[in-house]
């Protein structure tokens, strides 16, 4: 069985070690063909990940941004 | 959450499997796997290790009795003969992984100086701030316990005396009652403040005493072996802790079935920790850990 899809599910973005991770993830696993989405409580907005490299992919196709209400 | 309905994903990992609601994960397809990055108390060698934070933590963890996970991984393997004494069975741990691309080694990083950190403390923290303080000159982390209602917090407080000229770099915390301790410790010295978000802290009412770590100087103190330890342990990330493996191995097990799934003894589930470490361990240990939180 494949993963194609996956989501993280998480709380309130901020700057820290654990969306370092899961941004991390994200990252190898869009660059490897899987399409990826991060939900948190509140909308994940520009300046949430301004901070973080994933920053630069953030067009990324793979990389869904989806809107948690 | 009707997007993450529609975008019906083969895996949905959740963090903090605690906080989500059981009726979103019902209406989400595919397999459900909770990951819970929190510390909690262990039980090793016939001895509980264990904080006031870890068992509120835990606390909060046991939420998830009702919730219906796929599977349910704890990042510390240590902790899971703990879970099981509390009647709570996950599927097993996971090692959390290292960004290898971005991690440094120590020597690389020597010539940081000057950056200021503030922050909440905790345990992790102390344990790894300590030695970075040392090594690095990080003018940082003073944290100070509070108390609110009958529940220990550990919110951040800088030492406003010490801080504000040394740093030319700020990283910490937002919030109004983080502003003010920014703005004094940032510009005096025109430093650069990375600043994020975090809700007030309005719990602050009674200083009680500063924790600082000693640990730095027992590494340092013995440089052979600190050295020999660290080479051994950038070694064993480069091979076997590295985000695409750990990620590849667990996505893999899990789309396989391979992992046993959780399930829960409610009826012991409903002990208090206290009421576990007392059962194990008699009460005289169960109170070691807070003998200095009335001083």
């Amino acid at each position: 069985m494949t993963m194609r899809k996956i989501a993280f599910v998480c709380p309130e973005p901020g700057i820290t070690g654990g969306f370092n991770v899961i941004f991390r993830h994200a990252m190898e696993l869009a660059r490897s063909g899987v399409t990826v989405t991060i939900v948190c409580k509140t909308p994940i907005t520009a300046t949430h990940i301004g901070w973080h490299p994933i920053a630069k992919m953030a067009d990324h196709p793979k990389l869904l941004w989806l809107d948690p209400q | 959450m009707a997007d993450l309905i529609t975008f019906a994903p083969d895996i949905a990992v959740v963090f903090r499997p605690d906080f989500v609601s059981n009726d979103l994960l019902r209406r989400i397809a595919g397999l459900k796997i909770g990951i819970s990055t929190e510390p909690y108390p262990k039980y090793i060698f016939g001895n509980f290790h264990y904080t006031s934070d870890s068992l509120n933590r835990l606390k909060r963890f046991t939420r998830v009795a009702v919730h219906e996970f796929d599977y349910l991984l704890h990042y510390d393997r240590a902790s899971l003969s703990f879970l099981e004494l509390m009647g709570l069975r996950v599927s097993g741990s996971f090692v959390l992984p290292v960004a290898t691309a971005v991690w440094r080694p120590p020597e690389q990083t020597s010539h940081i100086r000057d950056l200021n950190f503030i922050g909440r403390s905790t345990e992790h923290r102390e344990r790894h701030f300590g030695p970075t303080e040392a090594r690095l000159q990080l003018s940082a982390h003073r944290a100070r316990r509070c108390q609110r209602g009958g529940a220990r917090l550990l919110p951040f407080r800088a030492d406003r005396a010490e801080h504000p000229r040394r740093g030319r770099t700020v990283v910490g915390a937002a919030g109004a009652a983080a502003h003010g301790l920014r703005a004094t410790c940032g510009q005096p010295s025109q430093s650069r403040r990375t600043t994020f978000s975090l809700p007030a802290n309005t719990s602050c009412k009674q200083t009680i005493r500063m924790r600082r770590t000693k640990i730095c100087l027992e590494i340092l103190a013995q440089p052979v072996i600190y050295e020999a330890t660290r080479r051994a342990g950038y070694q064993k990330v480069l091979a076997e802790l590295s985000a695409r493996q750990v990620w590849s191995r667990l996505s893999e097990r899990c789309m396989d079935r391979g992992f046993p799934l959780p399930s829960f003894d409610l009826g012991r589930f409903r002990l208090m920790p206290f009421e576990i470490c007392a059962e194990y361990n008699g009460f005289e240990q169960l109170l070691d850990p807070f003998r200095d939180d009335h001083a």
